[in-house]
């Protein structure tokens, strides 16, 4: 198909979709004008209940805590995924004799001094993030992603790292795996402490607003941060092994 | 203000489809996906609002405040995990492609198959 034709076929069906959109936009609740019981009601109990303060993480890893498992495993999958699409194909030019020459072009002092002053405070600000995910914005998934992007400040400062050829980071699979088992076991420890599975309430309430607070809520974030930082990261070198270590062919 | 919200989340959808239609560029395809997925940010948070409520944050606002839907936004937050996971793997397939292929041009792989 020509791409004015498939521009004009695209231009009909669009026209239907917006019409459609516009008529079911128009028999949804005005907005500021939301009356849903559920949300409000979860936001009642997220206290009382969990001594948690931060009820969009109260929802996620306790009402709704198992919608966050398979969450945790789309992260998981989604990795090996990248792991397995990106692993060196039969047939693709050998990688270079000497690796660390492809792969190290030369650091500026700048950078090295900017990502090593910047590591130490990252790392400070994910597992605070992490931590406090019961209390206050923030949680696992965030902690993780900032987590992660300390992994890309120390590399971006030029410390050496070898990657063994067509192997992911082993540390980093390693906490990737962590986080998603440590989720699940977690959810057990529910199950066999508490009657049901991801059941939060077997490590006690703590008080609200401190630390350790809303039952095992802290703990999934633990899991999640550690699986959503090793996940990053596995994907991250994966790309940044694409183009470092692997020889260009020449454009045809 | 209801025409605003929600005709944010139809433009964005829309014009991210555009984009993915237009587009000569796997890279962009993917980018243009990014940008349908992030009118289900805007429609669910616009969904869960409620006028003159607060965050629903207990931290710092006494307990029975009214707070907007806690519900969409964990909701988004899944939305958003999704969407940069899924992002990851379109990536490794445009490599994947470009590598088999020799382009990033859609329109020109079939050509190229041989």
């Amino acid at each position: 198909m020509s791409r004015s034709a498939r521009l004009i076929v695209f231009a009909a069906g669009a026209v239907g979709l917006a019409a459609l959109m516009a008529w079911g936009f128009a028999g949804l609740p005005d907005f500021g004008g939301y009356t849903g019981r559920y949300g409000r009601i979860v936001a009642q109990i997220a206290g009382p209940d969990r001594a948690a303060t931060n009820t969009v993480t109260f929802t996620a890893f306790d009402v709704r805590a198992v919608d966050t498992l398979v969450e945790e495993f789309i992260v998981f999958a989604a990795a090996i995924a990248a792991v397995a699409l990106l692993r060196h194909q039969r047939g693709e030019p050998e990688r270079a004799e000497h690796p660390d020459d492809v792969l190290r072009p030369r650091t500026s002092p700048a950078l090295m001094v900017v990502g090593a002053a910047l590591a130490g405070p990252t790392t400070v600000i994910a597992l605070n993030v992490i931590a406090h995910g019961a209390l206050t914005p923030g949680g696992g998934f965030q902690g993780g992603v900032v987590l992660a992007a300390t992994a890309v400040v120390i590399v971006a400062a030029g410390a050496r790292v070898r990657l063994p050829p067509d192997e992911p980071p082993r540390f980093a699979e390693f906490i990737h795996g962590l986080g998603a088992a440590g989720f699940v076991l977690l959810g057990l420890a529910g199950l066999v402490f508490a009657g049901a599975f991801l059941n939060t309430t077997w490590a006690g309430h703590g008080t609200t607003g401190a630390l350790l607070s809303g039952g095992a809520i802290p703990l999934l974030n633990v899991a999640t941060g550690l699986e959503v930082a090793g996940a990053i990261i596995v994907i991250l070198a994966e790309f940044l092994e694409q183009n470092m270590l692997v020889v260009e062919e020449p454009e045809s | 203000m209801t025409l605003l919200a929600y005709g944010v989340a139809a433009w964005l959808f829309l014009a991210g489809l555009v984009g993915i239609v237009r587009s000569r560029n796997l890279i962009g395809v993917v980018i243009c996906l990014s940008v349908v997925q992030s009118s289900t940010y805007v429609l669910l948070l616009a969904i869960g609002y409620r006028s003159g409520a607060k965050a629903p944050i207990f931290a710092d606002i006494p307990s029975g405040t009214p707070v907007v839907d806690p519900v969409v936004q964990a909701l988004t937050l899944t939305d958003v995990v999704v969407e940069a996971t899924v992002t990851a793997v379109l990536l490794a397939l445009a490599v994947q492609a470009h590598k088999r292929f020799g382009t990033l041009d859609p329109d020109r792989m079939g050509v190229m198959r041989g």
